[in-house]
């Protein structure tokens, strides 16, 4: 069945100046149940007593948090949605690395899933010691632990990571993508797909390319600029 | 007040001449002149007003296609129940609109009538119970929890939502928490709560929900601490159906409620009678501009003060007088125009649209 999305080229575009490095990305209308965030243009990505922590002592800075809906062509019900975030984060204290060198962003990008997701891991093994249930890797909280878990490409002329997150007892993985900023900032760029009920789908299959095709569809219309002086850097 | 005793309508596949004395005129040109009559079920007055908002396009546009039925009702770009040949469900912008195409006597023009207004999520699949929600980095990440009781100082109970992931990103906001526990309440469950019926689903799916977020509600009392329940939009109707079923008391349980609709008045005396604790620290019943929550709590007003209200002397009073007294001040328009335009659309003085412009300054 034909999924319709949103039009892009209609939707407004949002840049941001994030100290010499520009963010440009298309931003669909946001179709959700709570407030969208859509943080100041100008934001100073050094200032770091304005990034947040999260159920992690990790500090981010979210630039995005939006929503919107796909649909089934010719029918009166929605496909799903996407569920998108978007965030400044850094290194952190004593792990000085070089963000614009590929080898080091890999790196990093692993050491910064495993401060994510390792105490979770931690947390489900007492919850599940505690139900007297047992410990299987497959069913905990799933995330990239060797390079090889990351998909690594090339866009707007610099690396970028992308890995599928989440928990298994969810049905799926969802997508999420870091790119430097520059020497010691970086982009979180999250999508999850909620809806995609595979009662309206021919199998599990179908709806993940549909979802792969539609990640693709939202990237084509995201585009980082960097100065000169930072593009010379990258390696 | 004279206000309709509940915004939940029963479920029914055919349209009796009875059934049909509850529709009106949709507006001045639907009546017949030209193309078929289109009728709407004047009680879907607070569901139309809640989802569709004539001041945008978006509702211009839904406005516009229901006029258009005259001509096109029924026609291939509509979903027919496979069931019901006579029965029609058309998508405009972000809702659904139910529609059936009768002739009720021999003499009378075959009409449209409208019988439900919806939104037109479709769920995820996921089944109402526990899930826990983070805030990792930039997202809410979702997982299936094991455990049968609450263990975290906070739970929400979502409203309509289209999906887990959706309903756990409102409920780190609603919270404010960087973790938090999530009855979810899936779409489907809602459909048939009477909120937004559904024609299709069954009675089964509400009551699983419902059975599961008792035993939740009755293990969670096991507790140290206190735990503090989110309660937000059509989640009110669903622990009105699960408390039912609740023995012992709720004592370790704090309930708040965040733009409730169903019959909030009644459900703030179960947990009453289940002592339950009701929040006093900040607004028990509380809205954020959601016109549905707004309407369903206009037309209960006064019942839900009442039962709102602190005896002198006892922990909360003034807090909760202060809390009471802004409701009332936030409602008092919004009641007063709906009870107005429920006794001009009862006495078929006026048409649905009509009615629509006159209280949509309101909301």
């Amino acid at each position: 069945m034909e999924i319709l999305s949103p039009s892009y080229q209609h939707s407004p575009l949002i840049v941001y100046d994030l100290n010499g490095t520009e963010l440009i990305l298309r931003l669909p209308q946001h179709d959700g149940t709570y407030e969208p965030t859509l943080a100041a243009s100008n934001v100073d990505i050094f200032d770091h007593s304005i990034y947040r922590e999260g159920y992690q002592p990790i500090p981010y800075l979210i630039l995005i948090q939006n929503s919107w809906t796909y649909r089934f062509a010719n029918s009166p019900i929605d496909a799903g949605h996407l569920i998108l975030g978007i965030g400044v984060t850094h290194y952190l204290e004593g792990q000085e690395t070089d963000f614009l060198n590929k080898a080091s962003f890999s790196q990093w990008v692993l050491t910064r899933f495993q401060e994510n997701y390792g105490p979770l891991i931690e947390e489900e093994i007492l919850e599940l010691k505690a139900n007297d249930l047992p410990i299987i890797e497959e069913k905990m909280w799933q995330y990239p632990k060797a390079p090889g878990d990351l998909k690594e490409f090339s866009k707007c002329g610099i690396h970028w990571c992308m890995a599928k997150t989440g928990h298994p007892s969810m049905g799926k993985l969802d997508p999420v993508l870091l790119v430097p900023i520059n020497k010691t900032h970086a982009l979180e760029i999250s999508t999850t797909f909620g809806g995609f009920n595979p009662e309206y789908f021919d199998s599990i299959d179908t709806i993940e390319e549909i979802k792969e095709t539609l990640l693709q569809e939202f990237l084509e219309h995201v585009h980082i600029n960097y100065s000169p002086e930072t593009l010379a850097k990258i390696s | 007040m004279n206000q309709p005793a509940s915004l939940v309508h029963k479920r029914s596949t055919v349209l009796t001449a009875n059934d049909a004395k509850k529709f009106v005129f949709f507006s001045g040109m639907t009546k017949g002149a030209s193309g078929r009559p289109i009728k709407i079920n004047a009680s879907l007055l607070p569901h139309f007003i809640s989802l569709v908002d004539p001041k945008t396009h978006d509702g211009q546009a839904v406005i516009h296609h229901i006029q258009g039925l005259r001509a096109t009702a029924g026609q291939a770009s509509s979903m027919q129940n496979i069931n019901n040949a006579f029965e029609h469900m058309d998508r405009v912008k972000n809702v659904q609109i139910c529609y059936k195409i009768l002739q009720l006597d021999t003499g009378s023009p075959v009409t449209v009538y409208i019988t439900d207004i919806r939104a037109a999520y479709v769920g995820d699949g996921k089944k109402a119970g526990l899930y826990n929600v983070s805030q990792l980095g930039v997202k809410a990440i979702v997982k299936e929890t094991t455990n049968l009781s609450v263990t975290s100082p906070k739970a929400v109970i979502n409203g309509s939502s289209a999906s887990a992931d959706q309903a756990g990103e409102t409920a780190l906001k609603l919270t404010s928490a960087g973790s938090t526990a999530l009855f979810y309440n899936p779409t489907n469950v809602i459909n048939e709560l009477g909120s937004w019926r559904s024609t299709v689903h069954s009675d089964r799916e509400t009551k699983l929900a419902a059975n599961e977020l008792t035993t939740v509600l009755v293990k969670s009392q096991n507790r140290t601490s206190v735990l503090n329940w989110y309660v937000e939009g059509e989640g009110a109707v669903l622990l009105a159906r699960a408390l039912a079923n609740v023995t012992g008391d709720l004592s370790q349980q704090k309930f708040r409620f965040i733009n409730p609709t169903g019959d909030v008045a009644t459900t703030i005396q179960k947990l009453k009678n289940k002592k339950a604790q009701l929040v006093t620290e900040t607004d028990l019943v509380s809205y954020t501009g959601k016109r549905a929550a707004a309407i369903a709590a206009a037309s209960q007003l006064n019942r839900l003060t009442n039962v709102m209200t602190v005896e002198k002397g006892k922990p909360g009073f003034e807090q909760r007088g202060k809390s009471i007294h802004k409701l009332r001040a936030d409602l008092a328009r919004g009641s007063s125009a709906m009870a107005g335009a429920n006794n001009m659309i009862q006495a078929g003085k006026t048409t649905f649209l009509d009615i629509l412009k006159q209280v949509q300054g309101v909301f």
